[in-house]
């Protein structure tokens, strides 16, 4: 039997909520995305969502340097980076960081 | 409609757009647009019946945008996408440091950082890479300056295209883009054992005029104690040999280099402590030569006469083109600077804008 595809949460950083693609909308600035890990999340970003995904990710589909991706509390660098598992009602948090002056 | 100057100002935290008659003694203020974004890179792009601010935020969180303004800057809208490396490449996009129009009426030129050139044909909705420099033998040997390994100079002039690359040096193609060389025959790398290697020049600017293709400028890297020669220079062949023209200059160092846009004898450039990268003894100066840099004049006036510790970066001094230009300059300080009659009297435009990266001034 195939296993099912944990459905998640993904929160959106505000300043890219108006990139999010009608089809798939936001609800209270979450989305809800199939997906077992984090890469595969943000392949489902890039599918649903390409005006956030290239906002978010470089050419090589990673998260650029001053995005944090966190599931639940954990930054995923913590954990198994792009390949952290997902389980379903997880909550993956996507943020800018706290860098620039 | 009566003609309008129009300055472009890119900064650490956004553009800022000025607008007036070019007799006015003020302009109109627009921005921050992209607020909280840096810019190094914008164009007056005047091919069309409209003319179009083409500006390009590079925010360090979600990276680059091409954006476009009809109505001279108080709207813009972005292209459908933005320069990009290939998946496989290796190279991921992390600034953009200019923007030119190419050779027909909606082409764009794109010069990056990792050192790489990319193009558009239309509109800047899709770009390509171009393989000749992007892809060059010497590409992956470029090595950063402090401001990284940018792509900083794109100069279409006579039959050739001619790029500066920091640290890279000058490259030109002169079969339509296609393959391009080396051309750096006297321009020095006073920071290699080897003075005059092929290439790896740390370039900082080069500027010319149309109505002499075989003539260039450039603003080397300079202010080396040993030998004051290898910053200012000027070419008479297009680009292949390079002589030095800092003689009568307080510092051969500095960063923008830019030629008066009715004389292609007079040519501007600001002279900067190497060790500090600040004007001489904190007293700001252009300095102007019009015989294409044999001598050359200390422009001061208007400008603070001491403990002013300005630093005009690579693309922060423009001219526009109206009658009687004006030299448009932008410190780090966050002052704009305005020198009517092509420099001979400057005012202070604002004071304290955030750090300017580049000024791109045209009368529309």
């Amino acid at each position: 039997m195939q296993a099912t595809i944990p459905e998640v949460r993904v929160t959106i950083p505000q300043a890219l909520r108006s990139l999010c693609a009608a089809a798939a909308p936001l609800r209270d600035g979450e989305l809800c995305v199939l997906a077992r890990d984090v890469r595969e999340l943000l392949g489902e970003l890039a599918r649903q969502h390409p005006d956030v995904h290239v906002r978010i990710c470089d050419e090589r589909g990673e998260p650029r340097p001053h995005i944090n991706v966190f599931v639940n509390d954990d930054h995923v660098r913590a954990r198994a980076g792009l390949d952290t598992p997902l389980t379903a009602g997880d909550l993956v948090t996507i943020l800018p960081a706290v860098s620039g002056g | 409609m009566a003609s309008r100057v129009v300055v472009a100002v890119g900064t650490k935290k956004g553009l800022f757009v000025f607008e007036g008659s070019p007799g006015a003694k003020r302009l109109e203020l627009r921005g921050p647009f992209f607020a909280g974004m840096p810019l190094n890179a914008a164009l007056i792009d005047r091919r069309g019946k409209t003319p179009k601010i083409v500006a390009v935020p590079s925010s360090p969180w979600f990276g680059t945008t091409i954006q476009v303004s009809k109505d001279l800057g108080k709207t813009f809208k972005p292209t459908k996408s933005a320069p990009a490396f290939a998946a496989d490449d290796g190279r991921t996009l992390k600034n953009v440091w200019s923007l030119a129009a190419g050779g027909d009426s909606t082409d764009y030129l794109c010069g990056v950082e990792p050192a790489a050139l990319f193009r558009s044909r239309d509109a800047g909705d899709t770009w390509e890479k171009v393989s000749g420099i992007t892809d060059h033998t010497h590409a992956r040997q470029w090595q950063p300056g402090a401001g990284g390994l940018c792509l900083h100079t794109i100069l279409r002039h006579g039959e050739a295209l001619h790029l500066g690359i920091s640290t890279g040096g000058h490259y030109a193609s002169r079969d339509g883009e296609q393959t391009f060389a080396a051309e750096n025959a006297g321009v020095g790398a006073g920071f290699q054992p080897n003075r005059f290697p092929e290439f790896g020049q740390c370039v900082h600017k080069i500027a010319a005029h149309p109505d002499r293709p075989e003539r260039l400028y450039m603003q080397n890297h300079g202010g080396w104690e040993d030998d004051p020669t290898l910053g200012v220079l000027r070419s008479d062949d297009g680009g292949r040999n390079w002589t030095s023209i800092a003689k009568g200059l307080p510092s051969d160092f500095g960063f923008p280099i830019a030629v008066h846009p009715h004389d292609p004898d007079t040519v501007y450039v600001v002279p900067l402590e190497g060790a500090t990268r600040t004007c001489p003894a904190a007293r700001p100066a252009v300095w102007r030569s019009d015989s294409a840099g044999e001598k050359w004049q200390r422009l001061t006036g208007g400008l603070p006469k001491k403990d002013a510790w300005f630093t005009v970066l690579r693309d922060a001094l423009d001219l526009d083109d109206g009658r009687q230009p004006s030299v448009w300059f932008g410190t780090t300080t966050g002052q704009l600077w305005r020198g009517r009659d092509g420099g001979d009297s400057f005012e202070c435009v604002t004071p304290a804008l955030p750090p300017i990266h580049c000024v791109k001034a045209a009368v529309v």
